[in-house]
């Protein structure tokens, strides 16, 4: 590494958290749709490697630690994690302790990191011998991985039921644009597939406006009411140990160090279910609910990390939620990097290692120092002045311009129809997870069925 | 549809208040701005069109932060 790459790595670090701390008390942010767009720019601008991992990094530190701001602050989810929180989150903010909790959130989340990069990197190179002979059967792993999935989720039967005909929605799109010309017969379009599915719960509730028994019942009769909590100067310290109880010390770096090893599974899924776990070690509400939310804010790093770290250091191949929906751009983002030619093939064990580690420590420095001192007077700014609806606008932007620059006009009408389809899906119980998955298993799932 | 544009509705969706109107004039102009700037890019250069609509999007989503006023009401308590 000389000199040059790491100024830019540095700067690459620092733009991540500027970009990130905005977006992340952005409330209604989605995690895939803010990440995975500027990720796949950088990488189609074949910025070096190292610069482009040390960004993913810093982006994924900054957002999580942000995203639990208009969460506990004022009760709207910063973004698809958080929104197990809310719960936790309403309740202690009606007990006024909402400045108390942002801390306690930035604190868990402090630790978590402590705790995951040091831990995934090692799972990286324990697992890292057998990649080799875990590779090959990537396809197996994505197919058992959208069976797991489903068998861990709410609508089991549901979820199992809807895996080949997303399948079979997936491989007629791409088989209609080759058929028809618009795409080569060796491109296979994912990344507005995957935003499809990401936005479908959103597009699912534009359409229903059109329906008028529908829209009725989305109908509010006047703005919502959000309190927020005065300023609370009286926790000054910044040292975690001070900000946590032990039990919440306790809780918090358990969870992360489970959900490290449980890197295969959806991260809303394990955050839902530990965090639930957690919460029954204490029987007063109040102290429950900060247990609770407390382990979730660890997670929502834990999970994050690991699973865009071990995949990416061990396998090379998207083998996790995160790997592939947010971070699928470091792994395949053709014609730059293929999953036989990305980031694992590129970079070294140690320049990986080196960059990980500090990119995390820096963004994570950064967000917790920013969050400590102006978690309240930024959210209090960003809920006076950035209106949903621009951020709605926003998505809708990103999904169509996405969806055009992968297979033109037609694939704009293709993605809706995805969109509509995984939304409504979604809506019944089919977590995101099982719909990644079934859309990395598409193409071996149509052969079996010949 | 037309009624909808007439009057002031709000709607609640993903877990905020949005004026149905305000809606639609946001995602137009966000999506005007995106491929305006998006046609600029050279044909075939897949990096430039994706930074140069990214751009036309932020610019959009300004330009609809500076028209649209937020559809929330702030109490700060004191407790």
């Amino acid at each position: 590494m000389d000199t040059i790459v790491i100024m830019q790595m540095l700067a690459a670090i620092l733009i991540a958290a500027a970009i990130y701390i905005f977006i992340g008390f952005i409330p209604g942010t989605d995690e895939t749709s803010v990440l995975l767009p500027v990720t796949l720019v950088i990488v189609l601008a074949q910025v070096n490697p190292l610069v482009v991992l040390a960004f993913f990094i810093s982006a994924i530190v900054t957002l999580n630690f942000t995203n639990a701001m208009p969460t506990a602050l004022a009760g709207l989810p910063g973004g698809v994690l958080s929104s197990p929180m809310i719960e936790n989150a309403i309740h202690l903010k009606n007990e006024g302790m909402a400045a108390m909790t942002i801390k306690k959130m930035a604190a868990g989340g402090l630790i978590s990191v402590a705790i995951s990069v040091p831990l995934s990197l090692l799972l990286a190179n324990l697992l890292a011998p057998y990649a080799t002979s875990i590779t090959p059967y990537a396809r197996y792993l994505f197919i058992g991985g959208a069976i797991f999935l489903s068998l861990t989720s709410k609508a089991k039967t549901l979820s199992l039921l809807s895996i080949l005909p997303l399948a079979i929605l997936f491989q007629s799109l791409r088989h209609l644009y080759w058929g028809i010309g618009v795409i080569p017969t060796n491109v296979n379009i994912t990344t507005s597939f995957f935003l499809a599915i990401t936005i479908g719960p959103l597009v699912h509730s534009l359409f229903s406006l059109l329906n008028k028994n529908a829209y009725k019942q989305m109908e509010v009769s006047d703005y919502k009411t959000i309190r927020l909590n005065k300023h609370d100067e009286k926790i000054k310290t910044l040292n975690p140990f001070k900000i946590l109880t032990e039990k919440e010390l306790q809780s918090a770096s358990v969870s992360a160090l489970i959900t490290n090893f449980l890197f295969v599974l959806s991260p809303v899924g394990l955050i839902i279910l530990i965090g639930e776990l957690v919460a029954k070690r204490s029987k007063d509400v109040t102290e429950s609910a900060q247990i609770s939310i407390v382990s979730k804010a660890a997670m929502a790093q834990s999970t994050y990390l690991s699973q865009i770290i071990i995949p990416l250091l061990a396998l090379g191949i998207p083998l996790s939620p995160v790997a592939i929906g947010p971070g699928s751009a470091l792994f395949n983002a053709p014609p730059v990097l293929t999953l036989e030619n990305n980031l694992h093939h590129i970079l070294s064990s140690s320049q990986f290692i080196i960059v990980v580690l500090l990119a995390s420590a820096i963004a994570a420095a950064i967000t917790y120092t920013f969050i400590s001192r102006f978690a309240n007077s930024f959210t209090n700014f960003i809920l006076k002045k950035i209106p949903h609806e621009a951020v709605l606008g926003l998505f809708v932007a990103f999904i169509l311009l996405l969806a055009y620059m992968d297979a033109g006009l037609i694939n704009i009408f293709g993605v809706l129809l995805i969109a509509l389809i995984s939304g409504t899906l979604n809506k019944l119980g089919v977590n995101y997870g099982v719909q990644f998955m079934s859309l990395y298993a598409a193409p071996f799932l149509v052969q079996y069925l010949l | 549809m037309r009624k909808y544009l007439k009057e002031k509705q709000f709607i609640e969706i993903w877990g905020d208040v949005v004026e149905s109107r305000h809606l639609l004039i946001s995602m137009i102009i966000t999506t005007i701005t995106t491929f305006s700037l998006f046609s600029f890019a050279p044909k075939g250069d897949r990096p430039m069109g994706l930074l140069l609509g990214l751009t036309g999007a932020v610019i959009g989503f300004l330009i609809s932060v500076f028209l649209i006023k937020p559809k929330r009401h702030l109490i700060v308590e004191d407790k």
